[in-house]
């Protein structure tokens, strides 16, 4: 009951490296290639990538949705930008901080340890209650705590700057930064889907009565899974936070939720593969179509403005997939465990 | 504080309370069949909401108006049930729960191309305004006709669950949908009744919800939703009877935490209200009303 699954073991060992080597090229065409604009939204993909995958690790593992995720992505971010920023500024735009976070003007890593524990601390108050829920309640639930933090967020004026946001988080991370915090969270979501809490977590997603009849703790194993889901969310969070200077609570609220939960659902819930796939796909969607959302001449011919069709787009897409293949593309497999025979030309040839 | 301004306050929390309690009644409507909550839930007021403000704009007269708008908020729920639950019955939960959240965002978008982005106005009529003054208590006239309202729609359907076929087949689906089946009640059919009662119910809470707010904007439907879904859970899920204690629980906290707290701290209310809820849960997993229900039983 308590050992690791061996086959996921050799089958994550895969997946990372050739997760590992897209991100690598990524990262060395961002370096190389790529102009300010382009190396942005590559790094900013980067980055997205890596928290769909945080969000896989509880969704996929547990089968329960969470909307409550952008929650934790959000107090990451809020507490790495104010511990890195300079006392000056924060004297300025929030000055009801308390005195030692004033005073701190942290580096890189005392920053987003700072981030992990106030995240760890808010994941545990919650993950008790949350993981004793049923299933259908969970996800009304975790829709409630993204409300709850998003509306403090955003009226706490003196700690947090209100609607207006944080300004002046200064430039503590560059590219390889970027891609080891993405390196770290893939294989942190890899080896808990291998380890004996991942896979007592998957038995309780396929049969809650039977895995309880086995003896598996559920509730115990829910909370595990919430708590390290949201660890690997708050690291990838408060890089974010250090890579982008200024945010504001409007970033952290439904558009993201959505978009990051439809990239795992196109993807497929139960793969760390899916994730980034999925991710892909919607970041190249919502690119192509960005420049159609304030209207454009194409040739002479004049695009009216069509406010949201990104999310018009990407909410088709999701109904499609999810009619043609409830279960995403990738469904519970990833690439490293994939054999040919899931290849249609792989059959034809043998 | 003085009793009359207590008196006053009571009736603020029972008239958005009966509000809240139809939008309960109608997702756990559903919910007891089903099983699964409808994340496009809001839209149905929200195409109601709309097509009374297109209709007062175009000149009909509001009762009228506000009789198609629950007939479009129908049309929306069935639809919702069409595009989004029926192709995924043997899917696994998760999939309604996107699903039906896509389809919510579809509508908005749409909206927001075709009508436009901005919350759009509705001329509420000046008697609407009104208040009534029973010596020093001075009463809304629109708390009292949605207190009405909202009373009259919740007896009409607990006539029509107690008195008709098709209510008792609902009322054995929310018990046990598999054996109602068995019994020989059409699945198909009771899901769609089920859908069409929500959409009633959300129809007519659409109604009170843009008499009190006066404007209609694209993602006017989430506060509806979400408070639908805490009074759903905090009255045990799929108990209708909760449902609609877990509507007016939730809108006397919310008024008494708007009354009794600081003034600075009044716009938290709303943290502080799901704060409540989850503290709640954290207690009592169920809600209230399973406990109830286990005693009758």
């Amino acid at each position: 009951m308590n050992s690791w699954s061996g086959r996921r073991l050799r089958e994550g060992a895969v997946t990372f490296a050739a997760l590992a080597l897209v991100f690598i090229v990524i990262a060395v065409v961002i370096e190389t290639a790529l102009g300010r604009s382009d190396s942005r939204i590559a790094t900013e993909f980067m980055l997205i990538a890596s928290m769909v995958v945080a969000i896989q690790a509880y969704v996929g593992n547990s089968g329960l949705i969470s909307f409550g995720h952008v929650a934790f992505y959000a107090i990451a971010a809020y507490v790495a930008g104010l511990a890195a920023m300079s006392p000056s500024d924060k004297e300025r735009i929030t000055p009801d901080l308390p005195a030692w976070l004033m005073q701190l003007e942290a580096g890189l890593p005392a920053a987003v340890g700072l981030a992990l524990l106030a995240v760890l601390i808010f994941a545990v108050f919650t993950g008790v209650p949350f993981s004793r829920m049923n299933a259908s309640v969970v996800s009304a639930a975790t829709l409630a705590l993204l409300v709850l933090v998003h509306s403090v967020i955003n009226l706490w004026n003196g700690v947090t700057h209100g609607p207006l946001g944080l300004v002046g988080v200064p430039d503590l991370v560059n590219t390889w930064v970027v891609l080891g915090t993405s390196l770290i969270v893939v294989a942190g979501a890899l080896i808990y889907r291998a380890s004996p809490w991942g896979l007592k977590l998957q038995a309780v997603r396929e049969n809650e009565v039977a895995a309880a009849a086995l003896g598996i703790p559920v509730a115990k194993m829910r909370f595990v899974g919430w708590v390290v889901s949201a660890l690997l969310m708050a690291l990838a969070g408060s890089v974010w936070a250090l890579n982008s200077l200024a945010f504001a609570p409007s970033m952290f609220y439904f558009t993201d939720t959505f978009a990051m939960l439809a990239m795992l659902v196109v993807g497929g819930l139960g793969s760390v593969s899916g994730a980034v796939v999925g991710a892909a796909i919607i970041t190249v969607l919502s690119e192509l179509l960005r420049g159609l959302e304030g209207g454009l001449d194409v040739g002479g011919v004049s695009v009216p403005e069509l406010p949201g069709i990104v999310q018009l787009a990407t909410a088709g897409l999701i109904l499609i997939v999810l009619i043609a293949r409830p279960r995403g593309l990738f469904g519970n497999q990833e690439i490293g465990g994939l054999r040919p025979r899931h290849f249609a030309l792989g059959r034809g040839r043998s | 504080m003085s009793p009359e301004l207590l008196i006053q306050q009571f009736v603020n929390a029972l008239s958005i309370g009966s509000i809240y309690a139809l939008l309960a009644l109608g997702l756990a409507v559903v919910f007891s069949v089903l099983g699964l909550l409808n994340f496009a839930y809001g839209e149905i007021l929200t195409i109601t909401a709309y097509a009374i403000v297109l209709l007062v704009g175009a000149g009909v007269p509001l009762a009228i108006a506000a009789v198609i708008g629950v007939i479009a908020g129908i049309g929306m729920s069935l639809l919702t049930e069409v595009v989004a639950f029926r192709p995924l019955r043997k899917a696994p939960a998760y999939a309604v729960v996107f699903s039906s959240f896509a389809v919510s965002l579809i509508v908005q978008s749409l909206i927001r191309n075709v009508i436009s982005p901005r919350p759009q106005g509705l001329a509420v009529p000046g008697w609407l305004d009104g208040v009534l003054t029973l010596g020093s208590i001075r009463i809304p006239v629109l708390a009292i006709i949605t207190i009405v309202i909202a009373v009259l729609a919740m007896v009409a359907l607990t006539s029509v669950l107690q008195g008709t076929k098709q209510g008792l087949a609902m009322r054995a689906a929310a018990e046990d949908f598999q054996t109602t089946r068995l019994m020989g009640a059409k699945a198909g059919r009771l899901i769609l009744l089920a859908f069409a009662v929500s959409g009633t119910l959300a129809g007519i809470a659409g109604v009170l919800w843009i008499l009190r707010t006066g404007s209609a904007s694209p993602d006017m439907g989430f506060t509806p939703l979400l408070q639908a879904f805490v009074a759903v859970v905090l009255g045990g899920m799929g108990s209708l009877r909760g449902a609609v204690l877990g509507g007016f629980a939730l809108a006397f906290v919310e008024v008494a935490l708007q009354v009794f707290l600081p003034s600075a701290i009044v716009p938290y209310v709303q943290a502080i209200t799901l704060l409540v809820v989850i503290a709640v849960l954290y207690f009592r997993p169920q809600g209230f009303a399973k406990k109830i229900e286990e005693r009758v039983a």
